[in-house]
């Protein structure tokens, strides 16, 4: 009697045993707002739909989305077709930008949709919203959404040299003066001594130099 | 060759009175009243002396409290116009002699000028008015890892607090200054600084 050796790997395991090792990018269980579209799309052309995704698109590039822009984007679409579609597809853009782009290529999202059932003739107009050339805004978009302190928008600066004062005839002492807007609309003037903008500067230099450290590590190397 | 117009003092009335005075003052204390008043000479909010300290320091000198106050006057004016001019020590003693300051006197002050003369110039130098003044830089590095809107992130972070003096007539006290920097942003900011640097070397 021969004994059969099967070698046999952890992904092998995996595919027998029947559990995916793909998760979908919408998550489990489905966003009622997809699960409510998918129900609901046989009764819609696919031209209001691709309006509605226009209008996602839209609206989640903006940073400052309001209201009075959505009515003037969804002129003319019936309130029921707004809300059995809409919530969906916003849904969809928001969880597809949210997961990395190496990890949602074109093909996986596609697979990801007929996992959810969505019609393949609905596909296309989420794919050229997605992987065409809204993609830019919307990444940008995405990232700035999230809550942080001021960031520098304009730094405007002078350079003085003090040549005499009251209490004394020769000074000659050279000092800074700046001026920092803050992308949160806030103005500061600062006079900074030449001791003071070394130590600025060292700072800076300092937390730069950590920044490249931090970044040749090798988790920043493994794409995940 | 000196020029009257190039002296260091004028001679008014209540200069003389003062010169006449310190004259007639105990030379064992004289250094120490001296020292006192160059260190407080970049300090124009506080006076050299408080009120309490006047009030003993007559006595001690045997002066009345208002000559007590015309000495501190003279001596300040003195040391102020070798600060205003950057006096030397040796010309300064040529200046004091020439108003009629003891000899004993002038070389207690000249010598007092030489020691604590410049760091004094110094201190003036620094001095200045400007209602916000950076006094000190804070900061620490994050490492973003993911927000509401973007998931598996990997950023790093930097938050920078510039503490600011506030010179502004001490009504609302210093507010620091909060600034986040991502690498490009950080990046940006060290080349303007760079640029500023350069200016300042070129000055020199």
């Amino acid at each position: 009697m021969g004994l059969v050796v099967i070698g046999l790997n952890f992904s092998d395991l995996f595919k027998m045993s029947g559990i995916k090792d793909h998760v979908n990018f919408l998550g489990y269980p489905l966003p009622p707002g997809v699960s409510l579209l998918v129900k609901s799309l046989k009764k819609y052309d696919i031209s209001v739909f691709e309006r509605l995704v226009t209008v996602a698109v839209e609206m989640s590039s903006d940073t400052n989305p309001t209201n009075h822009k959505f009515s003037n984007l969804t002129k003319g679409i019936s309130k029921e077709a707004i809300n059995h579609i809409y919530p969906g597809v916003f849904t969809i853009i928001r969880k597809a930008m949210r997961t990395p782009k190496n990890l949602l290529k074109k093909n996986v999202f596609e697979n990801d949709l007929n996992e959810i059932m969505l019609p393949t003739s609905f596909h296309a107009p989420l794919s050229t919203a997605l992987f065409g050339d809204a993609r830019p805004s919307l990444e940008d978009n995405a990232h700035q959404q999230c809550p942080h302190v001021a960031t520098l928008s304009k730094l405007r600066w002078r350079v003085d040299v003090a040549i005499s004062n009251a209490s004394l005839n020769r000074v000659m002492e050279p000092t800074i003066l700046i001026t920092i807007t803050t992308d949160k609309g806030e103005e500061h003037t600062l006079e900074v001594s030449k001791e003071k903008f070394h130590q600025l500067r060292y700072s800076v230099l300092e937390v730069l130099n950590y920044m490249q450290q931090l970044e040749k590590r090798s988790i920043f190397q493994v794409e995940t | 060759m000196s020029n009257m117009s190039e002296s260091l003092f004028t001679e008014t009335p209540r200069f003389s009175k003062g010169v006449q005075l310190i004259n007639e003052l105990d030379i064992d204390r004289f250094p120490k009243l001296l020292t006192r008043i160059l260190q407080n000479l970049h300090n124009k909010a506080e006076p050299a002396f408080n009120e309490a300290e006047q009030v003993k320091l007559g006595p001690a000198l045997s002066l009345t409290s208002s000559e007590l106050v015309l000495v501190i006057e003279t001596l300040t004016f003195i040391c102020q116009q070798a600060a205003y001019h950057a006096t030397k020590p040796g010309i300064l003693m040529t200046e004091l002699e020439a108003v009629a300051i003891n000899s004993d006197k002038c070389k207690v002050i000249c010598e007092g000028w030489s020691a604590h003369g410049k760091p004094t110039i110094e201190k003036l130098k620094k001095h200045s008015f400007a209602p916000k003044q950076l006094q000190s830089v804070e900061w620490h590095l994050n490492l973003k890892l993911a927000q509401d809107s973007k998931s598996n992130l990997k950023e790093p972070n930097a938050i920078f607090q510039l503490n600011v003096e506030n010179n502004d007539n001490d009504g609302v006290p210093s507010e620091p200054v909060l600034l986040e920097f991502n690498h490009s942003q950080l990046f940006n900011l060290y080349n303007k600084l760079e640029v500023i640097q350069s200016q300042l070397d070129s000055l020199s």
